[in-house]
């Protein structure tokens, strides 16, 4: 399990820069058409551009989980069945997107893995690497994904988007949905649950109709509340923090303000109930508001994706909203600050020889 | 002890440089020798050399993500935990390795 966890962060990890690139091109290019009525032939190319990119997640996803598992040798065929799950090779099957590019990866990888414990004479043992396991699994990837997984998956996946698009247009279901995705990202600032709400949000970030872009607005108050938060908390009622915090308690902000919710960590360790408590209630009142308003945003990175919002005012009030209760609730329920020792002594782990 | 430790969060911006922080600090104070490398955003920064790999004690795995190069590191004695853990507690880490490569 810890293996196919992995296996998934080193994708979302390599896939990122990538979000980035398309997200902000095409954020750019809509606040140029947006705000300053910029719309000519070079706007419109740079932003199917910006689209062009985005189509490159699913393979570069699919190399990497399978990347992580079977290392270089992994590569091509995870490349391949995540291209194939984004372009679906039969007429008549659904595009299996970040799903099938997540199950492409796994499947090359441990495909990969089995192939290298194959005994080969020794002779031949160059071409077991250079021709026999790219080739093989790359084709068994190819039918694998063309046939079985681009009709199930291909299916399985449309019926999830649609599910989750009929959720979101529901007010009161998406209500519920952005406060969850958004006290998601708030409960571990950064770790794996939070990956989990973004990788969710991935998977439908191009769908047409726009979920993608609204779900990401919904987790920036999961993402920017907790740091600002602890960091205003810690100027608010400085007794309830130690110097350490205290003296972070700048950069906290500021690294709130650009979207990186790790700096709330050391806050967290020191204080986990308390302080992750209050960030997901303040998240989620911010998520729950950005779904009610039904604000959109293909920006990404804290306030830098608030200017391409459908309503950067309302966005700034949901985000801001969400920092006010957790600030407030910090300032009332911590404690006075006592300064010690935090490490764990409790923990335990093998060293494998 | 001789350790050579290699950090890498899925991000690659901010948990891994906690990470190597952390252990620097924890391995002066308790006079480790310590080599960290970070596999973050950019790539690799403070490369372990074959070398280095060879001629340590032990190697210390803070990483969520699979990391570049780990052929450097077959056959030698290794930990792998959460990043987090070496954030939060590097010099319990470091004693508790110390104390399981003493009692093997």
């Amino acid at each position: 399990m810890r293996k196919i966890q992995n296996a998934l962060m080193t994708g979302v990890s390599y896939m990122l820069p990538f979000i980035v690139v398309a997200g902000l091109t095409i954020a750019l290019t809509g606040i140029c058409t947006s705000y300053f009525g910029i719309d000519n032939a070079v706007i419109t190319t740079l932003s199917g551009f910006g689209s062009t990119v985005m189509g490159f997640i699913p393979p570069i996803m699919g190399a990497y989980v399978s990347f992580a598992i079977a290392d270089k040798a992994g590569l091509a065929p995870g490349f391949i069945g995540g291209w194939i799950a984004q372009n679906p090779i039969l007429e008549g099957t659904d595009s299996s997107g970040f799903l099938g590019a997540v199950l492409a990866g796994l499947i090359a990888g441990y495909l990969v893995q089995a192939l290298k414990k194959i005994p080969f004479p020794k002779v031949i043992d160059s071409l077991k690497s250079m021709l026999i396991i790219p080739v093989v699994s790359s084709l068994v990837i190819y039918f694998l994904m063309a046939y079985p997984i681009g009709f199930v998956v291909g299916a399985l996946y449309t019926a999830i988007v649609n599910a989750l698009l009929a959720l979101a247009a529901n007010t009161g279901t998406a209500v519920i949905l952005g406060a969850i995705l958004s006290a998601m990202c708030a409960f571990d600032m950064g770790g794996p649950l939070g990956k989990i709400a973004i990788t969710f949000i991935f998977a439908v970030w191009n769908e047409p109709s726009g979920l993608g872009f609204l779900t990401n607005a919904a987790v920036f108050p999961g993402i920017m509340v907790p740091a600002i938060s602890v960091g205003l908390a810690s100027y608010i009622a400085p007794k309830k923090f130690t110097e350490s915090e205290r003296k972070q308690a700048p950069g906290a902000i500021v690294t709130g303000l650009v979207g990186i919710a790790e700096a709330t960590l050391p806050y967290a360790f020191r204080d986990p109930v308390r302080v992750i408590g209050c960030n997901m209630i303040g998240a989620a009142v911010g998520g729950a508001m950005m779904m009610a308003f039904k604000v959109s945003t293909p920006g990404v990175s804290g306030i830098i994706g608030i200017p391409p919002a459908s309503n950067p005012l309302l966005m700034t009030l949901c985000i801001v909203v969400g920092i006010a209760i957790s600030t407030t609730l910090m300032v009332i329920v911590k404690k006075e600050a006592v300064e010690k020792d935090t490490e764990d002594d409790s923990i335990d782990f093998e060293i494998t020889f | 002890m001789k350790i050579v430790a290699v950090c890498a969060c899925p991000t690659g911006v901010a948990h891994t440089y906690m990470a190597k922080a952390a252990l620097e600090k924890a391995a002066a104070k308790l006079g480790h020798q310590i080599k960290v490398e970070a596999q973050g955003a950019l790539g690799i920064e403070n490369e372990i050399t074959k070398e280095e790999a060879r001629e340590a004690d032990v190697v210390l795995l803070a990483v969520e993500v699979g990391i570049a190069k780990r052929e450097r590191f077959e056959g030698k004695p290794t930990v792998n935990i959460p990043v987090q853990t070496v954030v939060k507690s590097p010099e319990t880490v470091l004693k508790k390795i110390e104390e399981k490569l003493k009692n093997r």
